[in-house]
């Protein structure tokens, strides 16, 4: 059976819109993968990556771009916001970003955020928590992408295995 | 009960303090808003104050109607297990109510009884909770 997953959606950055693309890419990758789980790991990857951009991206009228599509036995959730010049949230990023691939498996990578958050003792404070979250809970890894001046895209892509076919081959 | 009683509504989201007339707090919905380790914060340590002072064996913190909850909240529940483990009055043991259904809960709660040690109990439950 073909199909195909293919959602781009452009929208405000206003973080009351962000709890409906949750419910609806959900909704959206049961219904094409009939995968009850990884609808909601990935509809979790969607908000998280948008909280992100409309906390510390900057307010631009082009708004967020949000992207979920399949390629090549994967589905990959990216988020693409516009950031101020030399924004000490796109450093911040970029090392999260680096910092989780540097461990094997992601649960401890999550732990380790946890852990951040644990000795600080501010529950308000920003911690990356988020980003690592994505990565154990939503079995995605994470990529950031600056090419565009003026935009960052952070790309969450995890593999996804038909029921009863082999396991995509690690990259 | 022992722990006073709070109730409020918020955006997608209830909180409840005393649910069921219990050392219990209850979270409800989608809970997802920009700041909320600001309130949420501090209910929860005013709960473990009210804990404390009343020395309770135990607290709960019922988490099977919640739908879903953003990174924050898992801040928010770290934490609170620092309260009970480093606060040397603290006699409680945190138990944390889930339900198998909300899968997010399930995989959170594993990392998050790294941080709990014996001050930290975590039940599963099949169906949701009220």
């Amino acid at each position: 059976m073909s199909r195909t997953l293919s959602v781009v959606l452009r929208l405000p950055a206003e973080w009351r819109r962000i709890e409906a693309v949750r419910e609806a890419i959900g909704r959206c990758l049961e219904a094409v993968f009939a995968d009850e789980e990884l609808a909601g790991a990935l509809a979790m990857v969607t908000a998280e990556l948008l909280e992100n951009a409309v906390k510390y991206g900057k307010l631009d009228p082009g708004g967020v771009v949000l992207s979920v599509e399949e390629d090549g036995g994967g589905v990959t959730v990216g988020v693409t916001n516009a950031v101020e010049a030399a924004s000490r949230h796109v450093e911040a990023l970029r090392d999260r970003v680096a910092w989780i691939a540097r461990f094997a498996d992601p649960a401890d990578a999550f732990v380790a955020a946890m852990a951040e958050v644990f000795a600080r003792g501010d529950p308000d404070a920003d911690s990356g928590l988020g980003l690592a979250r994505i990565a154990h809970e939503g079995g995605c890894t994470l990529a950031c992408d600056e090419s565009v001046p003026g935009r960052v895209t952070v790309r969450a892509s995890r593999a996804h295995a038909e029921p009863g076919a082999a396991a995509p081959a690690p990259s | 009960m022992t722990l006073f009683a709070h109730e409020e509504s918020r955006d997608g989201a209830q909180v409840v303090v005393g649910a069921r007339g219990q050392d219990r707090v209850a979270l409800r919905g989608v809970l997802r808003e920009p700041e909320v380790g600001a309130w949420l914060g501090p209910l929860f340590r005013k709960v473990h104050d009210a804990a404390v002072a009343a020395q309770v064996a135990r607290v709960a913190l019922d988490l099977r109607d919640l739908e879903y909850g953003n990174a924050a909240v898992w801040k928010c529940l770290v934490f609170w297990l620092k309260l009970a483990r480093e606060d040397a009055q603290a006699r409680y043991k945190l138990v944390i109510l889930t339900a198998r259904k909300h899968r997010w809960q399930e995989i959170g709660m594993t990392a998050l009884r790294v941080f709990g040690g014996d001050r930290l109990e975590v039940s599963v439950e099949e169906g949701a909770g009220g």
